[in-house]
């Protein structure tokens, strides 16, 4: 499966293909977008049982469900939107919430507000890098995942207010530390 | 390893990509928390840096993930109670057992509703009638149990033989799943009658008691078998007294505790001896 030549077709017209039953289309978008969600993901969980369901339950739903891509933006991000929220899921069944802090071991920040920070204050790795592993995983859940408060809430395996007050602290003490 | 060529192949994009090194750190995980957060926004948006990824990936893990969706996308799609029971936590394995009972499709279960509605608009237009729909109204739940476990009518029916799966604990799961759905359809029916009184539920205790003495004749006989006898039992009986006019005979109070009764037995001697019998769900092919 892996070793076929490269479709030349887009990811949009692939998507388009699956919704008529092309198995070919489904293989090669399968190709190109399971690496980096399984990279991704695995960033977030560290289970790589659960990851390989996840994965598995979101191309499922892919093929099941192409004809819901609202044709804007990427597809990428489209199948990420999918991957990250059946991750929360999968997590809320899996597991005790106890256990789901110690996933984020490597703690990633917000890539918009990296930038958009970066614009304005100069040097902003320092700043993120200087909040504790909670708040920055508070802020990626939140900015960089797309998630809402409840669902970060989910995968952090905090309850939702507790999301809300470290989101606010974390702004804070970024305001605090670049200005 | 990004070449040149991809910048051309990206209109209006960026022509920056991710070097070598960063996209090695981000797909092993040892790159640091701004790192990846910047590769992840930059990956969404360029698939040649998405592609490179996948030299770091196990490709027997991506070649495992494959074949499991495409069994996934294969399998035959559950059908709608399947999804409602699973949804209402019940197990998969049951749920699928559930689905696949014969009673629970939608011919078998107009028949029922079909018979039972005629009955009552049969009651409405000759007093006499309601007789016979009482008569008939236990014998609904009653049938759809035999139609459960009717050899040809069953389509899981040799893979339950075959399966380690306790034939007692099928009997009961179906039994409860074709009582659930056929009991409000009498129930229906009843309410239809002239006059509801008390006459609307009097048939719900025998069929409880008719479907407790059937399960447990199942130890010495096929379900089908011992629903035939316990209906056949019911009608030798009731006809005659309902005929005659002895409603209260039949269905009184007097009726109804022993019907309660014959329930609560063929229940506890289910519960007792649920280890040691065997359930006969149908001779082998």
């Amino acid at each position: 499966m892996l070793t076929r030549p490269p479709d030349p077709r887009e990811d949009s017209q692939l998507l388009a293909a699956i919704i008529d039953g092309d198995r070919e289309a489904f293989a090669e978008l399968y190709r190109r977008h399971l690496p980096w969600l399984l990279v991704r993901l695995g960033r977030r969980c560290s289970s790589p049982e659960l990851v390989d369901e996840v994965v598995q339950d979101t191309f499922v739903a892919v093929w099941r469900s192409a004809g819901r891509w609202d044709r804007r933006g990427e597809v990428a991000a489209w199948i990420w939107g999918i991957g990250i929220r059946r991750l929360v899921d999968g997590l809320r069944r899996s597991r005790p919430p106890t256990d789901e802090l110690t996933q984020f071991d490597g703690v990633e920040t917000s890539a918009e507000e990296h930038v958009l920070l970066a614009v304005q204050y100069g040097d902003v790795g320092a700043a993120l890098a200087s909040l504790s592993p909670e708040l920055r995983a508070v802020v990626q859940a939140t900015v960089l995942d797309g998630l809402t408060t409840r669902e970060a809430a989910q995968l952090l395996g905090i309850p939702p207010g507790t999301v809300k007050t470290r989101m606010m602290r974390a702004r804070a003490l970024l305001r605090e530390r670049l200005a | 390893m990004t070449g040149e060529a991809d910048m051309t192949g990206e209109a209006g994009m960026t022509a920056w990509h991710l070097d070598p090194a960063a996209i090695r750190r981000y797909a092993q995980g040892t790159a640091p928390p701004d790192l990846a957060a910047s590769a992840e926004a930059h990956l969404m948006k360029c698939a040649a840096c998405r592609d490179e990824i996948s030299s770091y990936v196990d490709v027997r893990r991506v070649e495992a993930i494959w074949h499991e969706v495409i069994d996934r996308v294969d399998a035959p799609r559950r059908s709608g109670p399947e999804r409602l029971l699973a949804r209402l936590g019940v197990g998969e394995a049951t749920a699928r057992l559930v689905a696949a009972t014969p009673t629970l499709r939608g011919p078998w279960l107009l028949a029922v509703a079909g018979v039972l509605a005629l009955a009552a608009w049969a009651a409405q237009v000759d007093e006499r009638f309601l007789r016979m729909f009482l008569v008939v109204a236990p014998l609904g739940p009653l049938a759809g149990v035999a139609v459960a476990f009717a050899g040809g009518l069953d389509p899981t029916r040799e893979i339950g033989l075959a399966a380690p799966y306790s034939g007692l604990r099928l009997l009961l799961i179906r039994t409860a799943a074709v009582l659930a759905v056929t009991v409000p359809i009498v129930a229906a029916a009843g309410l239809a009658l002239p006059g509801s009184n008390w006459l609307a539920a009097a048939w719900l205790l025998p069929t409880a008691g008719l479907t407790c003495a059937a399960l447990a004749l199942t130890a010495r006989m096929t379900p089908v078998v011992a629903v035939g006898v316990v209906a056949t039992a019911w009608a030798l009986v009731t006809v005659p007294i309902a005929m005659a006019g002895h409603l209260d005979l039949a269905f009184g109070i007097g009726a109804q505790i022993f019907w309660l009764a014959v329930a609560v037995g063929g229940g506890t001697w289910l519960a007792v001896t649920r280890n040691t019998v065997t359930i006969k769900l149908g001779r082998s092919a």
